[in-house]
């Protein structure tokens, strides 16, 4: 108002021109180098983000190949000790001074490969199951974890036990297959680091989603811990659960149940997908 | 002399598009285009026509409102939310229910008022485009795309040019000329920024040179 009173109409247009146009160019200047900064510090931030990404995914990927190898390493000694010390026995027995012998004596050492024969067809047998388990491909996932929890229970260190609840339509081979190496990780975890009497299984599903929970009253981990693991270099067997998970697209939680008392480990997967893709192969 | 520079400044993003963009510019573009050659075929029509530069005000009233219309559809075109569309129709619709009245009576003077009110939507919807980009989003976008340069073009011409738009009414024709450069220079800085979002454009279109998969396999010895 003062400055109204004291200039010019001249002045006054003059005025409000300049420092209008001024204002005006001041705020604008200010908004596009406000939303550049601010859209550079976001690029910086989704950047390292996706580094943080590849990282885990990296050390997934590294998991995952140590574990072929352990694996690979496992079977190749499987076959070095076992079975080729029993190779080597049964072709002791027929060597090149086998014609010499006399009959009782050949007979005795074709009786004794026969069964050195035997053995070694078994152990690779029992190898061969270990890579796949029959009653998994010929019966489902279903048998398979029953039978693997029978054999836990029977062995007397822990009281297992499962149950399916809702498991009509088998899940694609691949995908069972995944699902029982993941149950096979968490109980050899069980079995050697938590101590637990009993250990309980349960399947259930809920709309499309396909739920296995797992209960025990030994040391268990929390989600906290899992993910903390899963950074870390130790771990192995969690960080080929991450990446099995990632394959099924699924989840898995780790909780003490309401209690406190149990641990409880659920793994979660879409069976949209799965169904879909068993209905496109039929 | 300014308005000589400014004539020609306003041919040059025209030139710009013909050379970088004409071949694989999308719609967007396209409008700035049309914009671009309406708003030099004006500027020609004054200088040539004598009817022209008797009734200028309501040359320039046309010139608004078509420049408005392109602008908004411009901004109909970058802005994905499904609202700020329909508001621009809604608003577009809006100010031609209301200026096209009064072009109809054919007074030869300057509407401030109406020209203001585009001025502000164009600030407005401005605003709203650079409100896009601070949306959190899951993708790293650069910010420095053809479309982003136009609209920084267009608020500093909008800044620029609000308060004399405001004011031009009460202005005598002597100080409309003294006043007038205001624009003029802001012409000249939008046709610049807006060429070189046309640069931008070809540089970011630009075919890359393909990497050549061939592997020889032949001896070094029988090549």
């Amino acid at each position: 108002m003062v400055l109204l009173q004291v200039s010019t109409s001249d002045n006054y247009i003059s005025t409000v021109l300049f420092f209008g146009t001024i204002g005006m160019l001041a705020l604008t200047i200010g908004l596009i180098v406000f939303i550049s900064f601010h859209q550079r510090k976001v690029i910086r931030y989704q950047q390292q983000l996706q580094r943080m990404e590849q990282d885990q995914q990296k050390t997934l990927l590294n998991a995952s190949i140590r574990l072929q190898e352990e694996e690979r390493q496992r079977i190749a000694a499987d076959l070095h000790d076992d079975a080729g010390p029993l190779l080597a026995t049964a072709r002791l027995y027929l060597n090149e001074n086998f014609v010499n012998l006399d009959k009782q004596t050949q007979l005795q050492s074709i009786y004794n490969a026969k069964q050195i024969i035997d053995d070694t067809i078994q152990l690779i047998r029992n190898i061969s199951h270990s890579l796949m388990p029959p009653t998994l491909k010929n019966f489902g996932l279903e048998s398979a974890v029953n039978d693997l929890f029978q054999k836990i229970s029977g062995s007397g260190s822990m009281n297992a036990s499962s149950r399916f609840h809702d498991y009509r339509e088998r899940l694609k081979a691949e995908n069972e297959l995944i699902i029982f190496r993941i149950i096979q990780e968490l109980i050899n975890n069980i079995l050697k680091h938590s101590n637990a009497s009993f250990i309980h299984l349960t399947q259930n599903t809920s709309g499309q989603r396909f739920f296995i929970r797992m209960h025990h009253d030994g040391r268990g981990l929390t989600q906290t811990d899992f993910e903390k693991l899963g950074k870390s270099n130790v771990g192995l067997g969690l960080k080929n659960i991450q990446s099995w998970l990632k394959v099924l697209q699924g989840k898995i939680y780790f909780e003490k149940d309401m209690s406190q008392t149990y641990y409880k480990v659920t793994i979660e997967m879409n069976r949209e997908d799965d169904l879909k893709q068993v209905n496109e192969s039929n | 002399m300014l308005e000589k520079i400014q004539l020609l400044s306003s041919a040059l993003p025209i030139v710009f598009f013909v050379i970088f963009c004409k071949r694989k510019a999308p719609k967007e573009l396209w409008v700035i285009f049309i914009y671009f050659i309406t708003s030099l075929g004006f500027d020609l029509f004054l200088a040539i026509s004598a009817w022209a530069s008797d009734h200028r005000f309501l040359v320039w009233n046309m010139y608004g409102i078509l420049e408005n219309i392109l602008l908004s559809y411009f901004f109909y075109l970058i802005i994905n939310q499904r609202l700020i569309r329909a508001l621009i129709l809604l608003f577009s619709l809006l100010y031609l229910f209301f200026i096209l009245p009064y072009l109809k009576t054919g007074t030869d003077q300057f509407n401030s008022t109406m020209s203001a009110v585009g001025s502000v939507i164009i600030l407005v919807l401005s605003i709203c485009y650079f409100l896009n980009y601070l949306k959190p989003t899951s993708e790293a976008v650069s910010i420095f795309t053809p479309q982003f340069l136009i609209v920084i073009a267009l608020l500093l011409n909008v800044s620029c040019t609000l308060f004399l738009d405001l004011i031009t009414n009460r202005l005598t024709i002597n100080e409309l000329a003294k006043y007038w450069s205001i624009n003029s220079y802001a012409n000249i800085l939008m046709n610049l920024i807006i060429s070189s979002a046309f640069i931008l454009f070809y540089n970011q279109h630009k075919p890359k040179p393909t990497e050549s998969n061939f592997v020889d396999f032949t001896s070094p010895n029988d090549r």
